[in-house]
């Protein structure tokens, strides 16, 4: 399908409408980036296009590699009153995300205490499959964090106001029903709350290395040559069930034998069970930003034991995978949009509601994290991103190797070597699983970060150095 | 009867041949098994009963991957052989495996997918693809 893309401006390409697509599809990405989406991955732009109630185009951003039923860094917006919400179009981890806390911890500094402190995260800090995790809910807690949030954990004394006020929809996703979330997914989750998991999720010390925006990077307590620690990890067992159990629901409710893609289930948006899932959604997501926040507990333990002075704010959360209902100018007018983000990050530029106050001259944190050998990149919303994407911008470098790939061609003692050189030192549960995750078979998430800068799909703001990694 | 593990971009994907669809169900279960705990020898010591119905061939095959990560994730059970009978839509397992009593080394599985997954009936046996999402 490569073949029929119209180059329409630079970085942009339209996928023109075809068979039973009601949009075009527009990718975002350089010639390299291009290069290396294959065919799979368009025809999923293509699918998405067809799904009913979809607004101007079927998105995909400059890390979009191939997902089911919408491919990793899709995005699509429906209307709504007459579009539907799919499971599919948020992905199995949902809210999976990524937060940054800031230090002015200098890299000298963590440098000297770098190994027992890692080890100390390690241990602190469950990770690798269905690792259970010292907070074994109640159900009256489970329903607390489901439906409010980190207010729960502010509450409890895990989360601070500022925290909560720093997460995404001030950690607390609107309409959020703890009914609406199976036993079968509670199941899942109740031991699974403050765990990292294993695949590509991961805690990283990182050195701000360069600042891009000054004025921004003061702004977002970003400073040269100090660590910020990046968590990335979402909902866990309990968020991939919900769409487990709404994805065989909405098959039965609706079919599938008109969609072009079974896993592109759907319901609309107004239905009863389109409003159900989107409580269950809101309810799952609320889980991820509390696993989020108690892991981010930990670590403030841990880092306390080394720099007891350090305070450790949360710089930002931002979900990558979620449908959100957002107000964007479609043909002038104003409209009420349910926006999918499948591997996506929002971003919404100066003066939107719905950034936090300390950060709204400047536009919301997005932030782009490379392999554990690579930088990672802090950009700021923008005002472009809500004309040309639903205010939508990448959330990463993206898989362009497959995993098997690594197994048969990577070998972990090469890995190793490789960040020594980049002076990263890594800890890990699995080392097939650290293997399946190398550098080399990611996107080059430089070129990601300059694309989207150029496009004006986010402002850079800083990039910074992994020092050391802890993978599930 | 046979496991075959295919290339995935991002994540795990198997072809599975039998002679029966009964079997194909646990040929699935094998290469599930095969996959989480990553070659590590499973020696079964506890059982668990599967009763699961359909609507069609994929959503059974879609809900007894899913009951299988849900015994990991919510019971710490993995599955390692499974013996199943097929009626109509109705699917029965009984399945054996091991309790989980550390994870370090086992792979995460989140989800089973419908994508690219198929279940047919080919000469001299049955065929089926899963991808699952890690």
């Amino acid at each position: 399908m490569k073949e029929t893309l119209v180059r329409v401006a630079d970085h942009v390409y339209e996928l023109p409408i075809s068979g039973t697509m009601h949009v075009p599809g527009r990718i975002f990405a350089s010639e390299n980036l291009l290069a290396s989406i294959e065919d799979p991955c368009i025809k999923q732009v293509a699918n998405v296009a067809s799904l009913p109630g979809i607004v101007e185009y079927s998105f995909a951003m400059p890390d979009i590699h191939q997902g089911y039923g919408f491919p990793i860094g899709g995005v699509a917006a429906f209307d709504s009153e007459r579009g539907i919400i799919s499971p599919g179009g948020v992905g199995y981890d949902i809210n999976c995300g990524v937060r940054i806390l800031t230090t002015k911890i200098t890299s000298k500094e963590f440098k000297s205490k770098r190994i027992t402190l890692l080890n100390a995260l390690y241990k602190a800090i469950p990770s690798g499959l269905g690792e259970s995790s010292e907070f074994k809910l109640s159900e009256k807690d489970l329903h607390g964090v489901l439906e409010k949030g980190v207010g729960w954990a502010v509450a409890r004394g895990y989360a601070s106001a500022n925290d909560a006020e720093k997460t995404e929809d001030g950690g607390c996703i609107e309409g959020a029903d703890a009914s609406k979330v199976s036993q079968k997914a509670r199941g899942r989750g109740r031991n699974q709350l403050g765990t990292l998991g294993s695949g590509n999720h991961f805690l990283e010390i990182q050195e701000v290395e360069t600042i891009f925006d000054r004025v921004t990077a003061r702004v977002f307590g970003l400073h040269e040559g100090t660590i910020v620690v990046m968590i990335h990890c979402g909902s866990r067992g309990l968020g991939h069930q919900t769409a487990s159990d709404y994805i065989l629901a909405m098959e039965k409710e609706y079919g599938f034998e008109r969609l072009p893609d079974r896993e592109l289930a759907c319901a609309p948006l107004r239905s009863k069970l389109g409003k159900d899932y989107c409580a269950a959604m809101a309810a799952a997501a609320n889980f991820a930003f509390v696993n989020r926040q108690i892991i981010s507990y930990h670590v403030r333990n841990v880092f306390k034991q080394f720099f007891p002075r350090e305070a450790m704010p949360l710089l930002y959360d931002i979900a990558h995978n979620i449908a959100k209902f957002e107000t964007h100018v479609v043909e002038g007018k104003k409209r009420e949009l349910c926006v999918h983000r499948k591997g996506a990050t929002r971003s919404l530029g100066p003066g939107r509601k719905e950034i936090p106050s300390c950060y709204r001259s400047q536009g919301c944190p997005i932030f782009l994290p490379g392999s554990m050998g690579t930088h990672s990149y802090i950009l700021a919303g923008t005002k472009t991103a809500e004309l040309i994407s639903f205010g939508s911008a990448a959330h990463g470098a993206g898989r362009v190797l497959s995993r098997s790939y690594a197994i048969k061609h990577l070998r972990m003692p090469d890995v190793k070597k490789q960040l020594a050189r980049h002076d990263v030192i890594l800890k890990t549960g699995s080392e097939r699983g650290a293997l399946e995750e190398a550098p080399a078979v990611y996107k080059n998430i430089d070129e990601v970060a300059h694309v989207s800068d150029a496009l004006g799909l986010g402002k850079l703001v800083a990039r910074v150095k992994p020092l050391a990694v802890v993978k599930g | 009867m046979t496991v075959r593990f295919v290339s995935h971009t991002a994540d795990v994907q198997f072809i599975v041949r039998a002679s029966t669809k009964a079997k194909l169900f646990e040929e699935c279960a094998r290469a599930f098994s095969l996959c989480v705990a990553e070659g590590k020898r499973i020696s079964p010591c506890e059982k668990r009963t599967i009763v699961l119905s359909g609507d069609d061939d994929l959503s059974l095959l879609y809900r007894f991957m899913d009951e299988l990560i849900f015994f990991v994730d919510g019971e710490r059970f993995l599955v390692s052989n499974v013996h199943a009978t097929l009626a109509k839509n109705e699917l029965r397992a009984t399945c054996e495996g091991i309790r989980l009593t550390h994870s370090k080394g086992f792979r995460h599985v989140k989800a089973a997918t419908y994508a690219e997954m198929y279940l047919k009936k080919q000469k001299g046996g049955w065929e089926a693809r899963v991808v699952l999402d890690v």
